[in-house]
């Protein structure tokens, strides 16, 4: 019955990341998160047949289970070590952007204690919890977004869209690289699968998912590059930019809070859920029973991480538009190809004998 | 260990006399009974003479019966007998008695209880065993309209302090043997009658075993009014939010009882306690049903959108004058700074102490005398305040943010759900005041996770939203027309999936037939 509502969630979660993507390809960015799903399509398509042979076992427990405690168990602790970075790149980006922008003049420390807090209760009220909240959360925020997005297009001009393709196809496939990044975090939903009430529906929804959040990510850029032109590349958080320059009827002069709130509710949940992967992966590559001692110590550990990783917003941007494009993708397709291939060849052998 | 012991000793089953059979002689019983009711005048005995020759004696609690009924059913009927012995074996005392045949009592416990129940019982000498004949009487208020939950249109009962009286109200509203009523005792002292009821069927087993076991835990000295049920049969002792929704309308139990949800009732009590409940009950009115479906759905929003405006307006505006003016327009920014020049606080003081004043102007103003209740809030709103204005303690926005506010929690119809926001809004206030907007966000996250992880009696508290049962939102925010919703509401409720006939909707007889003719 429950969980059915996390995935749609997660989605729109990874919106607003990159308009790092209009560096790379220009005024065609926008075209690029409409590839990203592909990258999804393919993971399904591997992991599909995991899920068919063990409908009630994560890839990790699948990895477990073929190739033996000690390589499956470095496995997980590597997709869990991942999912932790990850969610501590995840916390620093939304310490900034809330320091950056709405409290200036508040320790980023505070900031990201606060939502921790949040993160932790939820994490161990269970999965169950999070999947309610997730679908309080995502009408509003849809709702939030469209509204920014229509009050948007009064301030934009389309004409900054021309000319297109001027440079070919090229641009837009490396640019389409790093939605594919982002996106490819939505492998942490095929985590989840064996908890769905009904497994099986597992790919189709993280297919969904997965369009459901490009669209989302090819909208927003394509708002944000109709406004700014191509200086939008300037412009760290384009969408919140759009939302500071709308002005409806002298009276709604700024509607940026409303972006606020869908930011943090939206990180709120994409935290929360990396966290559950990353404790519940390390659980079961440890084969640890309960997860709920895993979980303070982890947040204590993103913390320290978040601020010890990376110096400055610069250098994050960096990182993130030339490392992570392949390490991310290295780890999310990597560990369940794996599976897969153990998987499959523990299938073979055992078919053979038989 | 010590208390529990002690209140063991004070239970009824474990007095001396508890367990003693009766005397077949009079006397003896009645001095027995004498020094177990000693020092309670309204215990009253009278003795009178059978024609046979033996005595016999009524024992009852004065004010609770009848009197006259028992003169003239009871004692005249026996004592003018022609000399014919009462058979005590069919449970008939005497041929010719215009009373229902009473419960035969052996034991002294039995006795007292009974006596104690309001029930008259007769002694024989030369009989093993008493009899018990309920000739209720006394005083009682009438039914009237509550004055917590009145409507326009609708039904204008509620329940009164009567247990039967507010039973049997419910049996006239649905008249079927599935409406199931298990009658129970809670506390030890005051040995309190409460019901279960529910519509077999309709409510889930399960929720009925796990409410049959949380009742039967409670332990107390007293129950004086369902309240003091609620706080031990609720999910979550520590929640702000109320988790059972208590009404004074039969009318309202009886709808709830149809989605498939259970009432308790109390002896002593108008108010009947409802559940498994969901959030959003508490911002729906009996009325929404009555009227119209277009106004209700349009008063259905205002009610949650000023409940919403009720719980964060007073922290917006700290947040907005602490921490972000860029978001409201420059004039109004203006505006406030000159309002606000010379006010000696920081804003979110300022807020507290009118938030905190009007909560006192509040609970001075329910208590008072309707004579001098006026005279309270003329003084407290419109003195005080404007002179606290006129003086530059307060500012003007910050008195009526604060009077917004109070008008806003005013429009929830619950009060079990207006307390909730009132305790809320401080929240919000202090988180307001130290992060501004973000500390709203992250405190409505803190209560999201805390509501999403609810049950009330396993139905998750934020349902129908939070499990995607999109047919229910129907009657959520909005109240669909009636003709609608003709799928069950499941939160609660096992049952069929379907509550009425189809092609409900009025219109032309073409129309509902489904081949239209044109």
């Amino acid at each position: 019955m429950f969980l059915l509502g996390i995935p749609l969630v997660n989605g729109t979660v990874v919106l607003f990341v990159p308009s790092l993507m209009a560096t790379v390809g220009g005024r065609d960015g926008w075209m690029a998160p409409l590839l990203a799903p592909l990258s999804i399509v393919m993971l399904v398509a591997l992991l599909g047949p995991l899920i068919r042979r063990w409908p009630d076992q994560s890839f990790i427990q699948v990895a477990q289970s073929t190739l033996g405690r000690w390589v499956g168990g470095l496995l997980g602790a590597v997709f869990s070590v991942w999912a932790f970075h990850t969610n501590a790149i995840i916390l620093r980006q939304f310490g900034d952007f809330i320091k950056g922008t709405v409290l200036i003049r508040t320790p980023i420390l505070i900031v990201q204690l606060l939502i921790l807090l949040a993160v932790i209760w939820v994490a161990r009220a269970g999965l169950e919890v999070l999947a309610r909240c997730a679908a309080v959360l995502v009408p509003i925020d849809a709702l939030f977004l469209m509204t920014i997005v229509v009050l948007g297009i009064r301030e934009s001009r389309f004409q900054n869209l021309l000319p297109v393709l001027e440079h070919g196809i090229t641009p837009v496939l490396r640019a389409a690289l790093i939605p594919s990044a982002w996106v490819s975090e939505l492998v942490c939903l095929a985590f989840l699968w064996p908890r769905l009430n009904q497994p099986r529906q597992g790919p189709a929804v993280l297919v969904s998912a997965s369009i459901w959040t490009s669209l989302n990510l090819a909208v927003g850029s394509l708002i944000g590059i109709a406004t700014f032109g191509p200086t939008v590349a300037k412009v760290t958080f384009s969408l919140f930019a759009v939302a500071r320059v709308v002005s409806i009827a002298e009276f709604l002069e700024r509607i940026e809070p409303l972006l606020m709130i869908v930011w943090v509710s939206d990180n709120f949940i994409k935290i929360s859920v990396f966290h559950y992967v990353a404790t519940e992966s390390l659980r079961q590559s440890l084969g640890l029973r309960e997860r709920k001692p895993l979980v303070i110590p982890g947040a204590a550990l993103m913390l320290v991480l978040a601020a010890a990783s990376l110096d400055s917003t610069v250098e994050m941007a960096d990182w993130l538009m030339h490392v992570w494009p392949l390490y991310s993708p290295l780890v999310t397709f990597g560990i369940p190809i794996i599976a897969l291939c153990a998987g499959l060849w523990r299938m073979a052998s055992r078919g053979s004998r038989a | 260990m010590v208390m529990n012991k002690d209140l063991h000793t004070l239970s009824m089953a474990n007095e001396p006399w508890n367990g003693e059979p009766l005397d077949t002689v009079l006397q003896a019983n009645l001095t027995r009974l004498r020094e177990v009711f000693d020092a309670c005048p309204d215990l009253i005995i009278r003795e009178f003479l059978l024609p046979d020759g033996r005595r016999g004696g009524v024992l009852y609690v004065n004010g609770l019966i009848d009197v006259d009924r028992l003169d003239r059913d009871l004692l005249h009927p026996l004592v003018a007998a022609p000399p014919r012995p009462p058979q005590w074996e069919h449970g008939m005392p005497a041929p010719g008695l215009p009373l229902p045949g009473g419960q035969l009592l052996g034991r002294m416990g039995e006795v007292v209880q009974k006596i104690l129940d309001g029930v008259v019982v007769l002694l024989l000498d030369g009989e093993t065993a008493a009899q018990a004949f309920g000739i209720p009487g006394g005083k009682a208020r009438n039914i009237t309209e509550p004055v917590t939950e009145r409507s326009l249109r609708g039904p204008k009962e509620g329940f009164v302090e009567d247990l039967q009286t507010n039973l049997s109200l419910l049996r006239r509203i649905i008249k079927t043997p599935r409406l199931k009523v298990e009658e129970g005792l809670a506390g030890r002292l005051t040995r309190t009658n409460i019901a279960l009821v529910y519509i077999q069927g309709l409510v889930r087993p399960g929720v009925l075993d796990e409410v049959r076991s949380r009742l039967g835990r409670i332990q107390i000295d007293g129950v004086l009014d369902s309240g003091y049920l609620e706080e031990f049969i609720e999910d979550h002792p520590y929640s702000l939010f109320p988790q059972i929704l208590d009404t004074q309308r039969p009318d309202v139990v009886a709808a709830h009882l149809l989605e498939g949800r259970f009432a308790i009732l109390c002896a002593g009590s108008p108010n009947a306690l409802l559940a498994p409940i969901q959030l959003w009950s508490f911002l729906q009115s009996v009325e929404d049903y009555y009227e119209r479906y277009l106004i209700s759905s349009l008063l259905r929003i205002l009610r949650f959108s000023f409940a919403a405006v009720s719980v964060l307006l007073p922290a917006l505006y700290v947040s907005v004058i602490a921490f972000h003016h860029e978001l409201i327009p420059t004039a109004l920014v203006m505006t406030v700074a000159r309002a606000r020049e010379g006010v000696p606080f920081p804003a979110v003081v300022e807020a507290l102490l009118m938030e905190v004043a009007f909560e006192a102007l509040r609970e001075a103003g329910i208590r008072l005398p309707a004579s001098i209740g006026p005279t309270v809030s003329i003084v407290g709103a419109l003195i005080i305040g404007e002179a606290a204005v006129r003086a530059g303690i307060v500012s003007a926005p910050a008195v009526i943010i604060v009077s917004t506010t109070g008008i806003a929690s005013f429009v929830i119809p619950r009060i079990g759900a207006v307390n909730a926001v009132r305790m809320l809004r401080f929240l919000m206030l202090l988180f307001a005041g130290a992060f501004g907007l973000y500390g709203i966000t992250i405190m409505s996250l803190f209560v999201l996770i805390h509501l999403a992880s609810m049950r009330s009696f396993g139905a998750p508290y934020l349902s129908p939203w939070t499990t995607l049962r999109l047919w229910e939102w129907l009657d959520l925010f909005i109240r669909a027309p009636r003709w609608i919703e003709r799928r069950r509401i499941t939160v609660a409720a096992a049952g069929g999936p379907l509550r009425q006939g189809p092609h409900l909707k009025p219109g032309r007889a073409s129309d509902r037939d489904g081949n239209k003719q044109d």
